[in-house]
């Protein structure tokens, strides 16, 4: 009889579905659905990440201790109703398709999971861990500390947009909350709205285009839309927001405030966005670090754990760090609703089941590098290269990595595989990009030539760990990219001042670091802490790279084209290179030149298939 | 009348007879209060933000879990409805791939 305990955990629904199993409270695997549908932010239920799950731990469905889900839709329902109660007559339409997407869909969960995997687990039915406790749950759990608080902040979950816990051993005790329709996550999202971008992901490229603004519209935001304790508690003045009676998150009101309507997306990005966004993303810090304050007060912990959809934001991360409110903080990488899953699985083993913890050591995490996704063996790959004849080279981990050392020193892009595929939004060395950072036109032409996407947008630094301090005045791991930090100031270069104008092209294009590529117009850059530990693969190539020209930080950015999820398996690693500029493909230890592979030949409209996002 | 036609009269009388008859109630907390000190709660649903099992075994299981549901909280006028919202959820569930229509980009998935 198998006696070892496997517990799968699924989000699901909402904007990113995935699947995660631990066994014995051990991470076996997790990713998100969209990996493998190939289609950006699936939230349908994760019937092919659930299958991923099971093969990679190796079990059939029958030994599923339990089956858990990461959100309770009775209590969401209940939010729904006095959310309409509230609002009267006008929010039938909200009514009604909340009620068929809740009860037509998310109760049945339980059906749902025995339609696809054919049982529940042993315990035969669905374990409903809560929104808010899956997130503080996979932080917590997979954290290097004993004890803690645990803060998460999202867009809403049920009724929570903010909790703040207290972690001890295996016991998570929530402590205080806010409620809907009160939420930091919201407002943040009405402004990304605001500024034409969607919702979920636009977040991300509101807080890069921050720097290039002013704070102007901070008073604005205090004064009207917001009232803020200084315990970092607040509530959102609702007059200026649509979402509790219509499907927009703002309204006339909030539009005159700020002059006029939404800028229509993929339109000419303006001042007023440069400076909306860089006042949204300083009240967003001042309340979240009021929030750390106050969670450190009432639980008097030195350690933080942070997760939700806030903790992707690296800047205000970066300033919490600065703060030094707690000596140590942890973030969950997959602090969207995707790292629900996972916390979902250590709600059952610690909370519902009252199993230990695995005593944390104190420094390291136990999320693995978060490489939780699919990985390919050489077998797969070279059965799927010959089988569709394409051209290749195979050299030892040595010759190769001194091989893409000078190539990237000539300038050349890689698209690098390696590994297992990452759990949660953040391309860490196994699907990614990587140039040279020291190159001056890396940024447009990645942003451009590859990506697609917009020319501000900035990329991230993989540096050794060791070298961290050479670089960034940063001293710390930051392995999952989720901290932001200045560029040293021996690097920086002196830059003339533009005057503030709508063009952020002559901005965009200044030099300001021995390492522009990821040097953001405020000096900042978002920081990947790469260890041998948990990278060997990435950590060799950043090594060979250091030992040819003594720069030990590479640009890495995420294997995928604007609208396109990462990368999962080699076929979506060798389409992504011949669509893009990208000069070689690695694969593992086979190595494909862009000029060798045969007449490529397009079976799909994939600008069309991934929708700008 | 077809089946679609009745579920959408179903969530009509619905919302007429339970959530507008409701409504007016302080539900939400919106008031802003400049002389309070702190907005935060303890936790408001502490039976179900750690774990819990949902019984939808039967639709009259589902009845009882909702009434009990919202006793506990206080709120006699929606576990009257209990009956109805359970009997709507048994006409409404549907395959997970036939899903409700797509999320927009533009707006926060809420529900
Ligand atoms: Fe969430």
């Amino acid at each position: 009889m198998n006696s070892d305990q496997y517990i799968l955990g699924i989000s699901a629904y909402y904007h990113d579905s995935a699947a995660a199993i631990i066994k014995d409270g051990v991470i076996i695997a997790a990713a998100q659905e969209e990996r493998f549908t190939r289609v950006k932010h699936d939230p349908r239920f994760p019937v092919n990440a659930i299958n991923y799950c099971l093969e990679e731990a190796f079990i059939e469905p029958g030994d599923l201790s339990a089956v858990v889900f990461y959100d309770h839709p009775v209590l969401t329902y209940d939010r729904v109703m006095k959310n309409c109660a509230y609002a009267g007559a006008d929010s039938f339409e909200t009514f009604s398709t909340a009620t068929k997407s809740i009860l037509g869909i998310k109760l049945w969960v339980d059906k749902h999971v025995k339609q696809a995997i054919g049982t529940a687990g042993q315990l035969g039915k669905v374990i409903f861990a809560g929104h808010h406790m899956s997130h503080a749950a996979s932080s917590f759990y997979t954290s290097p500390f004993e004890e803690a608080a645990i803060v998460s902040v999202d867009g809403v979950g049920e009724w929570s947009t903010t909790t703040i816990a207290h972690g001890k051993g295996r016991d998570i005790q929530l402590l205080q909350e806010i409620n809907y329709p009160n939420s930091l996550g919201l407002l943040y999202s009405a402004f990304t709205y605001y500024c034409g971008f969607k919702v979920n992901s636009g977040e991300y490229k509101l807080m890069g285009l921050a720097p290039y603004g002013k704070p102007v519209y901070v008073k604005e935001i205090y004064d009207h839309l917001i009232d803020v304790k200084e315990d970092g508690s607040y509530r959102l003045n609702m007059d200026y927001f649509g979402f509790l009676s219509t499907h927009k998150t703002t309204n006339d009101k909030f539009h005159q405030l700020f002059g006029g309507e939404p800028r229509q997306p993929e339109s000419a990005i303006t001042k007023k966005e440069m400076d909306l966004a860089a006042s949204i993303q300083q009240v967003t810090e001042e309340i979240f670090i009021k929030i750390a304050r106050h969670a450190k007060k009432i639980t008097g912990s030195n350690n933080l754990c942070l997760s939700g959809g806030v903790a992707l934001n690296c800047v205000a991360n970066g300033k919490l760090l600065k703060e030094n409110i707690f000596e140590h903080i942890w973030i969950q990488p997959a602090s969207g609703d995707a790292g629900g899953a996972l916390g979902a699985c250590y709600v059952a083993r610690h909370l519902y089941y009252k199993e230990p913890r695995i005593a944390p050591n104190g420094k390291t995490d136990t999320q693995k590098g978060s490489y939780l996704g699919p990985g390919f063996t050489d077998h797969e790959i070279v059965a799927f290269l010959d089988r569709n004849k394409y051209v290749y080279t195979k050299y030892s981990e040595e010759e190769k990595n001194e091989l893409l050392a000078k190539e990237i020193d000539k300038g050349k892009i890689l698209g690098f595989f390696a590994g297992r595929m990452e759990f949660g939004p953040r391309s860490l060395g196994a699907r990614s990009i990587i140039g040279d950072a020291r190159n001056s036109t890396m940024q447009s032409k990645m942003n451009l030539k590859i990506k697609f996407r917009e020319s501000f947008r900035p990329f991230a630094p993989a540096v050794l760990r060791e070298d961290v301090n050479k670089y960034f005045d940063l001293d710390t791991d930051s392995p999952y990219m989720l901290i932001v930090a200045p560029v040293k100031e021996e690097i920086r270069k002196p830059v003339e001042a533009h005057a503030d104008s709508d063009d952020m092209i002559p901005v965009i294009n200044q030099i300001r670091s021995a390492l522009p590529a990821i040097t953001h117009v405020d000096y900042s850059a978002r920081i990947q802490t790469v260890h041998q530990e948990t990278n060997p693969k990435f950590y060799n190539l950043i090594h060979a790279f250091r030992k040819l020209t003594g720069c030990s930080v590479l640009v890495n950015t995420s294997f995928n084209v604007r609208g396109e999820p990462i990368v999962c398996s080699p076929k979506d690693a060798y389409l992504c290179f011949m669509r893009t500029d990208i000069d070689i493909l690695v694969l593992e230890n086979y190595v494909l030149l862009k000029e060798a592979q045969p007449k490529f030949e397009e079976s799909e409209n994939w600008q069309k298939k991934y929708e700008l996002d | 009348m077809n089946s679609t036609n009745q579920t959408e009269s179903k969530i009509k009388e619905l919302f007429e007879g339970v959530i507008i008859a409701d409504s007016g109630k302080k539900y939400l907390l919106t008031e802003i209060d400049k002389s309070s000190t702190s907005y935060y709660e303890t936790p408001v649903h502490p039976n179900q933000a750690y774990f819990s099992f949902i019984d939808v075994a039967t639709q009259e299981n589902f009845t009882g879990y909702l009434e009990q549901f919202w006793k506990e909280s206080g709120n006699e006028e929606f576990a009257q409805a209990a009956g109805a919202i359970s009997s709507l959820a048994y006409s409404l569930c549907v395959d997970p791939d036939s899903q409700q229509e797509d999320i927009s980009p533009f707006i926060y998935a809420m529900y």
